[in-house]
């Protein structure tokens, strides 16, 4: 008995050996970054200065390089403030669609702005999971004080709008959301804290484990203890706004965001991505997401507020090149993606400069 | 609790390490605690019907002691008459009464009578259908006198409750299997080693093979109407594959599992679709279900020196029977039926059994006449398995129909390549290993070789693997 048992524990020990080199070297586990938050500002990015490669699926495809920069974000780049760059600067506020652990590094949106710019404009990409129209607020103010730009863009998704209600977004519960007083006023409610037990991260540091959890999504290990943030992401639908879904509200919280946003010190740019299904299906007119031609209606009458509707240019491009611009796997933008939205809102973003 | 789950993979250790290093010096301990595990395996799915198990389990027990102390015909009779009423009863019940109360409406129906009989909302016991077969085994072999009965109440409990075969079998008898639990077991290295690659060799064949297959052959039966008659022979070849794999899976991880408990269990698979007729197939096919059929339904109903049309009729109730076991529906019988009728030729023509042994033994490939002989059978038992695994007789004919009238219509076949690879892969490794007991029984490889074939087949079942604790398809018969 005790010699099988030792058989038992050697053969363990040893298969699990294997595994950790099989699943850095073979198939390289997903590696991503352990997110934090700033005890100050509350706002979620990451630990900087790391770096590491995103695979997806069980064959671990994609193979995507990332860096975090010490700023704490996704880029290529370092960030500075307006005293340390030469050139003027657009900041990118997004969810994980420009966060962009889906494609390279290299292709970032951020990088092939500045490459379109020929070196000329700094593109810094403040892109966060599972953000909405109240976290891409704190964030652009945040980035105003930091690193004062000359110009916001912010990336809108599906549920941005709604999911901006305190108590709507029970699984966004470490952005910031809008809660309304019973004196009828509205504040900004603080995210949830970002915990996590010291075990977890200790444990993801295993590339069995990773692969397990990440690559072939099991979810029982490390469940909610760190947060994935691509995890169960599927394709959202599109629709036309309607009178139900935004009830008053939505109509007041987004009209208070959307006059934040207007008091912003810097214009502002809203970029509405488009549906994905209609588009490779060769629809002419794919709709758009309820939330975002919603914002876009609350906007034509702000004067600071421009915004750019992704959805036709998808469409031309399709027509064009039959080449899919998102992940074979979600609809997050792949590098030939980031490069259709880049050369979309490029000259409208130097022309607001 | 299934064996390809989370809850599984804590219970085994935790069970095994408790039984070696706490109860091994006491049978009652043994035994005690091995009803205990298995009563908390069962409990796991549904502790209501734990009920049912200890109380058809007192029956058989008593039945058992009531047997052995009567000489008197009459009274042997009535105990044994027990017996099946309770546990055919039962079974009769929870599988049976909605089935035979919607065909007999139907038939009312059928002749313009109007039919009020309602069905029930009944929920079938897991592995109702094993344990009843296991328990009337025990009954009939006393009343016969072959076995004596046990007095041990733990041991005998243990034995219909042992949790590797409580959900779907091996059907191991008492005569096989009860006087392991009478006697104290002794830890055997060679034995839980061998265990462990069983069931090593039984979750890559479920998790891999089977659980992969699966949404293809669902596919397939569900959506027949669109594919070509190419693709749907290829459906074919993959649910061949697919329920060898899921129950002969099911079988190695059970049997396995009961090594490690110090038990022998009996074959329940061996290789079958190696065989090179019908008859060879059903002797490596289920093997704990068909000989049971054999001896306690085929064999009494023959009597003693059956002429060959008695046989052969007796050869097709017996298989349609078989068919009525595995389900509630007409498909099953009718499956069951048509291996019946696969039967009469050789039974008609005297030419039962034509083979022993192994295919192509000492050599590695087969002659020509066992090749032969294994394409037909395999095609013929494929053929049945429409009916096995479709919905209504309707989809079944619906199935083989548009596979003859629409025979290539120039569909993607190469979405099909990785799965026909894997599973042809899986038999030419179990080709190479078919005088063994199963596919993984390599002890005599050097320790090395051991090992990295271990590491390989861990590395497939994470990568290729289905995580989503998938039904065995036989713990629902």
């Amino acid at each position: 008995m005790k010699i099988f048992l030792v058989r038992v524990v050697s053969f363990l020990i040893s298969t699990f050996l294997v595994l950790e080199v099989f699943f850095r070297v073979g198939l390289p586990a997903r590696q991503y970054p352990m997110s934090t938050m700033d005890p100050e500002t509350g706002i979620r990015n990451y630990q900087s200065s790391t770096g590491g490669v995103f695979s997806y699926g069980a064959l671990c495809l994609g193979r995507y390089r990332w860096r975090i920069n010490p700023q704490g974000w996704n880029s290529q780049f370092d960030y500075f403030d307006q005293s340390q760059r030469d050139n003027p600067m657009v900041a990118l506020i997004g969810d994980s669609y420009l966060e962009g652990y889906w494609s390279d590094l290299t292709d970032h949106i951020d990088v092939q702005l500045h490459e379109l710019s020929q070196g000329q404009v700094d593109f810094y990409s403040f892109g966060t999971w599972g953000a909405m129209l109240s976290q891409y607020l704190i964030i652009s103010q945040d980035v105003i004080a930091r690193y004062q730009p000359d110009l916001i863009v912010v990336f809108l998704n599906e549920d941005d709008a709604k999911g901006s209600l305190y108590g709507e977004a029970s699984d966004l519960i470490y952005c910031f959301t809008v809660d309304t007083l019973p004196d009828g006023t509205l504040q900004m409610v603080p995210p949830q804290r970002l915990t996590s037990s010291r075990l977890i991260p200790i444990m993801l540091k295993s590339a069995t484990l990773r692969y397990l959890k990440t690559n072939r999504n099991l979810a029982f290990l490390a469940r909610g203890a760190v947060v994935d943030p691509n995890a169960n992401l599927s394709e959202p639908e599109d629709s036309s706004p309607d009178d139900e879904y935004f009830d008053p509200a939505t109509v007041l919280v987004t009209n208070y965001l959307l006059d934040q946003f207007e008091s912003l010190s810097v214009p502002v740019i809203f970029v509405a991505d488009g549906p994905r299904a209609p588009i490779y299906s060769g629809e002419v007119d794919p709709g758009s997401f309820a939330d975002c031609s919603f914002i876009e209606q609350l906007c034509l009458s702000r004067d600071n507020i421009q915004f750019i509707n992704l959805a036709p240019y998808f469409v031309e491009d399709w027509e064009n090149s039959h080449t899919m611009f998102s992940s074979e796997e979600n609809p997050h933008w792949d590098g030939y993606g980031n490069s259709v939205v880049a050369r979309a809102i490029y000259r409208d973003l130097i022309n607001a400069i | 609790m299934l064996f390809n789950s989370i809850p599984f993979a804590v219970f085994l250790p935790v069970v095994f390490l408790i039984y070696w290093m706490l109860t091994k010096r006491s049978l009652l301990l043994q035994n005690s605690f091995v009803l205990l595990a298995s009563y908390a395996f069962y409990g796991w799915w549904n502790k209501h019907f734990l009920l049912l198990i200890i109380f058809s389990s007192l029956v058989d027990y008593l039945v058992g002691l009531g047997l052995a102390s009567s000489e008197e015909q009459n009274r042997r009779r009535l105990l044994l008459g027990m017996s099946f009423a309770v546990n055919l009863g039962l079974l009769g019940f929870f599988k049976y009464y909605n089935f035979f109360i919607s065909s007999f409406n139907e038939l009312l129906g059928s002749i313009g009578l109007a039919a009020d009989v309602h069905t029930l909302n009944l929920i079938l016991p897991v592995g109702i259908s094993y344990y009843t077969f296991k328990k009337l085994s025990y009954t009939i072999e006393i009343y016969k006198k072959t076995i004596e009965p046990t007095r041990n109440a733990v041991a005998f409990f243990s034995f219909i409750a042992f949790f590797p075969q409580l959900l779907a079998g091996p059907i191991d008898r008492a005569s096989t299997l009860l006087p392991q639990f009478l006697k104290k077991r002794k830890f055997s290295d060679p034995l839980a080693r061998d265990g462990l690659r069983q069931m090593l060799s039984g979750f890559v064949k479920k998790m891999v093979i089977a659980d992969n297959l699966s949404p293809f052959v669902e596919d397939f039966f569900t959506n027949y109407a669109q594919y070509d008659g190419v693709s749907l022979v290829i459906g074919l070849f993959f649910l061949a594959i697919q329920l060898y794999c899921d129950f002969s899976g099911y079988s190695d991880i059970a049997i396995g599992c009961a090594k490690l408990f110090g038990f022998n269990l009996m074959q329940n698979f061996a290789f079958p679709y190696f065989s090179r007729d019908i008859a060879e197939f059903w002797r490596r096919w289920h093997i704990s279900l068909s000989t049971w059929l054999r001896d306690y339904i085929y064999v009494p109903i023959c009597g003693a020196r059956p002429s060959r049309q008695k046989k052969a009729l007796n050869i097709v109730i017996t298989f349609t029977l078989c068919g009525l076991w595995h389900g509630a529906n007409w498909t099953f019988v009718l499956w069951g039926f048509i291996h019946g009728l696969y039967f009469l030729p050789m039974t008609l023509a005297k030419r039962y059994p034509r083979f022993i042994g192994t295919a192509a033994k000492g050599k590695f490939l087969p002659s020509l006449r066992e090749a032969r002989g294994m394409i037909v059978t395999f095609a013929a038992t494929s053929f049945a398995w429409v009916f096995f695994r479709s919905e209504t007789i309707g989809d079944a004919s619906g199935y083989l129909g548009r596979m003859f009238s629409h025979p290539f219509m120039h569909q993607n076949y190469s979405r099909f390549l990785p799965l026909l690879l894997a599973s042809v892969l899986i038999l030419f490794v179990e080709w190479l290993q078919r005088n063994k007991e199963h596919f993984l029984q390599i002890e005599h490889f050097p320790m090395v070789f051991r090992w990295i074939i271990y590491y390989s087949i861990i590395i497939v079942i994470l990568v290729f693997g289905a995580f989503g604790s998938n039904e065995f398809i036989y713990t629902q018969f």
